[in-house]
């Protein structure tokens, strides 16, 4: 909430604290241009933030729990990249560049277009991982045979962005750098109502996941029927970070490092408990990536990637080769 | 005995290995399972024992035949049924996720909690009983991760239990355990079986322990035979030295064990009972001795086992001498 605040309150524009709160909870109030600002620009960049903090943590831990893998997430595994391609397709075929202002030329339609492009996208390398990860014992195998499997497809969009034209290509690497900021209005409801059903999804699928923890004989030997709990899972983690991925770019990160933060601060393994905390986390980590991204005090406004790739990157030393050896999950 | 838990026909056990041909391991298996009993499937690495109970545990389908638990054909039974039919204790590696001791043995409750997976009085009660039945309470509050092999495998157990099936199979539960846990487990299964209703199949290469505690044992070759029977049994007919014998090793029917020293340099003859005697023979086993009652050997061992000290008297080639401990006549033979 207070994360929530601040976010709000930061910006290029300076508004204070105070005036942020009387704006937000008084109707009417308050300088114009700031109300402005803030119900157009800052509350709606908070919110997706929001969903985004949440939506990119489940769909992690959803994947770490899936593949049994402490490394696992939307980002490493390439289902951002296959997120990426099915926008990369939608926009080829449309003939259009790969830009949030042509999302936004696009209208409604074109955003669920976008939407299920890049869902599926992101399903269909999940499936190809499951699929592969059903033969492999081993974890590192899986986990490099995902990375190749990302940069596949990143090569497919590079071969494609080849065949483009400069201000293609720009576009396409602003969008790669992340934003926040570009969902609005009629955009935002979809991508919140996106996310919100997987969640719901992930949430109801919590039990299934908790069995998976011991692993797929385990499962099966407890009454689960495994390969319809991966199409599950593999449906909702789509859905999450398709979604995302279509309206706000491939945000990095956040994904695998969010659960590791939700297991270690809410010390269970029980889904029931991780998915909400996830939201939380993901949450406060996404607003607070985002205070950091505009530099408060200053003019500049830096791409949310890098900062989340700042916080991330640590996290997963600390996987790594922390103290806690997380390395056999 | 009419409530059989587990009855196979004709069942063949193997892999699927193309689209439609299998490989069968072995079969035809015709075996049954009662209540309160506890079978130990014993044979050489290879020859099927695991791919025997995951077939009976519906993890893998069989080549051909068919297995009925408690009446019901196994492949009509859906998982959530069959999950309360069968729990199972794997070689899988659970070490992960930052599970905590309870929360693993909790999930043997997932057949019967609901769909968010609460668990209610019942289940905390199943729970329980399956902790003070294993011995587990001390660690429940502890990572699975942090557990020694024993305990882990004790964890494991007690899942299997609150997950209150009527058959328990376990897949060589007593791998990579030291020998006091070993012997632990094997006397704890062997307690269940007793006490409650259930049947406990297991897998396993302690052949002594299973001699010991086995109501049964399936004995199972490399060639795809499966020999059943009381365990005394199986070691007067022969069956045992049949499964096992490769390379010259072979089942010594008088000891119970395998020996590991094979030639013998010289007949010894060993007078005298008790623990001084058992361990006096197995010495000169160890080195290179044989055994002989015969009266006609040139060494002959006399044991005496006094209050003050036991003495050894060795006749060899007409002198005697006396010794007061194994090292001091080992040394003179």
């Amino acid at each position: 909430m207070i994360a929530f605040l601040l976010d709000v309150a930061f910006g290029s524009v300076h508004i204070p604290v105070k005036e942020v709160i009387r704006v937000l909870f008084t109707p009417y109030a308050g300088d114009e241009s700031w109300i402005y600002i803030i119900e157009k620009i800052r509350l709606p960049k908070a919110l997706t933030a929001i969903i985004v903090g949440c939506g990119l943590s489940v769909s992690g831990l959803q994947m770490q729990t899936l593949f049994r893998n402490p490394l696992a997430g939307p980002s490493v595994l390439g289902i951002t990249a296959g997120a990426s391609l099915g926008v990369a397709l939608v926009m080829f075929s449309v003939g259009s560049l790969t830009s949030l202002y042509t999302i936004r030329e696009l209208g409604l339609s074109g955003s669920w277009l976008i939407i299920i492009a890049s869902s599926l996208g992101a399903a269909l390398i999940m499936l190809v991982i499951v699929s592969i990860s059903s033969s492999l014992k081993d974890n590192v195998i899986v986990l490099i045979v995902g990375v190749m499997i990302g940069n596949i497809t990143l090569s497919l969009i590079s071969i494609w962005q080849y065949f483009s034209s400069p201000e293609l290509i720009k576009d396409y690497l602003i969008w790669t750098f992340g934003s926040l900021g570009g969902v609005t209005g009629n955009q935002l409801l979809i991508l919140a109502i996106v996310v919100s059903l997987g969640l719901v999804i992930s949430f109801l699928s919590s039990k299934m996941l908790d069995a998976l923890l011991l692993g797929d004989n385990y499962a099966r030997s407890m009454g689960l029927t495994v390969k319809r709990a991966r199409l599950v899972i593999v449906l909702s983690t789509s859905i999450l970070a398709g979604g995302i991925t279509a309206f706000c770019g491939p945000i990095a990160f956040i994904g695998i490092a969010v659960p590791h933060l939700a297991r270690a601060l809410f010390n269970t393994s029980n889904h029931r408990v991780l998915i909400p905390a996830c939201c939380l986390i993901g949450t406060v980590l996404m607003l607070t990536c985002d205070i950091v991204a505009q530099l408060p005090g200053s003019q500049t406004v830096l791409p949310i990637n890098v900062i989340t790739a700042l916080i991330g990157s640590p996290v997963v030393i600390w996987i790594i080769a922390g103290p806690r050896k997380l390395r056999g999950f | 005995m009419e409530n059989v838990v587990l009855q196979t026909t004709g069942l063949h056990i193997g892999y699927h290995a193309g689209k439609k041909q299998a490989s069968t391991i072995a079969g035809p298996l015709d075996l049954s399972l009662y209540p309160g009993q506890m079978i130990c499937v014993l044979g050489p690495n290879g020859c099927g024992k695991s791919t025997l109970l995951r077939t009976v545990s519906g993890l893998q389908q069989a080549v051909s035949g068919s297995v009925v638990l408690n009446g019901r054909d196994l492949s009509r039974l859906k998982p959530a049924e069959l999950a309360r039919q069968i729990s199972l204790v794997l070689t899988d590696n659970i070490r992960n996720g930052n599970l905590d001791v309870y929360s693993v043995i909790a999930l043997g409750r997932y057949p019967y909690s609901g769909w968010l997976g609460i668990l209610n009085e019942a289940d905390k009660a199943a729970i329980s009983k399956a902790v003070q039945m294993t011995g587990t309470a001390e660690f429940l509050n502890r990572k699975i991760d942090s557990l020694s092999d024993g305990e882990c495998q004790k964890v494991l157990l007690a899942r299997a239990m609150a997950q209150d099936t009527p058959l328990i199979v376990l897949d060589e539960p007593t791998a990579h355990l030291d020998l006091p846990s070993r012997i632990q487990l094997m006397r704890l299964l062997h307690q269940l079986a007793k006490e409650s209703p259930k049947a406990i199949l297991i897998s396993t290469h302690e052949l002594d322990l299973a001699l010991q505690v086995a109501d049964q044992i399936w004995l199972m070759d490399s060639n795809g035979h499966l020999a059943a029977g009381l365990p005394e049994e199986l070691v007067l007919n022969g069956a045992f030295r049949r499964a096992f014998d490769k390379d010259g090793i072979s089942f010594d029917a008088a000891t119970g064990t395998f020996p590991v020293h094979i030639t013998a340099k010289e007949d010894v003859a060993v007078h005298g009972d008790g623990t001084a005697a058992f361990w006096t023979r197995k010495a000169l086993i160890r080195k290179g001795y044989a055994i002989s009652i015969s009266a006609n050997v040139s060494i002959m061992i006399t044991i005496a086992e006094k209050p003050e000290a036991t003495e050894w008297t060795m006749k060899k080639t007409g002198t005697e001498q006396k010794f007061y401990s194994i090292r001091e006549f080992l040394e003179a033979l």
